[in-house]
């Protein structure tokens, strides 16, 4: 058992089989019942709500996204996921898609269903996770990550989530390309990311620069590279839930970052740093506020929001090989 | 400081944007108040009632927490966009069709 490892598979692969893809449906509805699912909606929302600035920062850093720790957080995050789904993450990569996103297989009705309903307020009707399976109520939380109707669950963690799961999926597919609400940071939405866009990331380097944050260098940070047009181009293209800060509300969400941590893995394999692992992040102590302070929380040797001790530092998830799973 | 206090109804929801005259776009430099946690960088957003940090990103857009993945020209923008989009402000609109809560 504990040799086993997850191997991490393109989703296409997946869909072929329909043992394996009726496995992993049921992992993630019995994730769902047993009320732990829930738990990493709530996660992700908090550490969106909890900001890493100083005083006249104009900057959305935070303890998960927007700054070097975006990609060792995300790798931890789905990690425990994996542990507690008890089978391997398969990976969306999208840009297979990219000419036709709405043929995609993973939207067939026994598996992710499709786009949200315009006339019902874009809930996801078909499939596991759709409206008419009630299988899937979804959770949504406030400004401060907390579940929307509680106020108490930074006093008390354990507080149970089943309570607050009341809401239905949605998605709102960006199908348009001029409208106003088609346009996302810096212009017009191109649609998914295609290779190209893969490409460049995978050519950038160094991992990050400073400032550290969402204005980092797209020519010096692979970081905010990957960040910015891929990772958030595709929450922006599904829409939705996946716009929020409860986007790991749609089960999209896993399959996207698991390819996400999939392209990371190839940029640290890549033969000019594969073996050298002080180049797959910023030396402890260097990712610094321009006033030379250190920005606690993402630096190499810190523990992660909201796990602490209780879970591996970023130095710790920089070979993914110690988290027990690999890409095939 | 100077504020001034700007408020539109958008699909029945109020919002109210109250900016310090610093943090309007013709203002340049960096300021703010407070530091480390949950503080705003001179503009307070309310929503039917309830308050909304706005983030300022280097490039004069404004983000939130609850859209984190985008940032919009104005904060007024980013307001509409958060009653469309999440939904315990989505369910109070007045002008949707077909909403559950209905
Ligand atoms: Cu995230």
């Amino acid at each position: 058992m504990s040799d086993e490892i997850f191997v991490r598979k393109n989703v296409r692969k997946i869909l072929k089989d329909e043992k394996e893809k009726s496995e992993l449906i049921k992992a993630f509805i019995r994730l769902k019942e047993t009320g732990k699912y829930d738990r990493y909606v709530i996660w992700h929302a908090q550490t969106m709500g909890t900001m890493v600035q100083i005083t006249g920062e104009d900057t959305r850093r935070n303890a998960a996204h927007w700054g070097p720790i975006f990609l060792p957080w995300h790798r931890e995050f789905l990690h425990k996921f994996e542990l507690d789904l008890g089978v391997a993450l398969p990976y969306w990569d999208w840009t297979e898609d990219v000419l036709n996103p709405m043929a995609s297989p993973i939207w067939r009705d026994d598996f992710m269903g499709g786009n949200g309903n315009p006339a019902n307020d874009y809930v996801v009707f078909k499939g596991p996770f759709g409206s008419e399976q009630l299988k899937w109520p979804t959770i949504e939380a406030n400004d401060y990550g907390n579940p929307v109707g509680n106020t108490e669950l930074n006093a008390n963690p354990n507080i149970p989530l089943s309570d607050y799961t009341n809401g239905s999926l949605t998605r709102f597919f960006t199908l348009c390309y001029l409208e106003p609400r088609c346009a996302g940071t810096g212009g017009v939405n191109p649609g998914l990311p295609k290779s190209i866009d893969v490409d460049n990331a995978l050519a950038t380097s160094p991992y990050d620069s400073s400032p550290w944050d969402d204005s980092s260098s797209q020519s010096q940070s692979f970081r905010m590279r990957l960040e910015n047009r891929p990772h958030g181009g595709v929450h922006i293209w599904v829409g939705g839930h996946m716009l929020t800060n409860t986007s790991p509300n749609d089960p999209l969400f896993f399959l996207h970052h698991s390819n996400i941590d999939r392209i990371w893995v190839e940029w640290q394999n890549d033969i000019s740093r594969r073996t050298e692992p002080q180049k797959w992040y910023p030396p402890h102590g260097t990712i610094t506020f321009p006033d030379g302070s250190i920005i606690h929380g993402h630096n190499r040797n810190d523990h992660m929001t909201p796990w602490g001790t209780n879970g591996n530092n970023i130095e710790m998830v920089l070979n993914h090989h110690n988290l027990k799973y690999k890409y095939e | 400081m100077i504020m001034t206090r700007q408020r539109e109804l958008y699909k029945g929801i109020e919002i109210i944007i109250e900016t310090d005259e610093m943090d309007k776009p013709e203002a340049s430099g960096s300021h703010g108040h407070g530091g480390g946690g949950h503080h705003h960088v001179g503009s307070e957003l309310t929503i039917d009632g309830e308050k909304i940090h706005v983030m300022k990103t280097k490039d004069k857009l404004y983000g939130s927490h609850y859209l984190p993945y985008t940032a919009y020209p104005s904060i007024s923008d980013l307001a509409k966009n958060i009653i469309d989009i999440i939904p315990h402000f989505r369910h109070k609109t007045k002008t949707d069709q077909n909403r559950r809560s209905e």
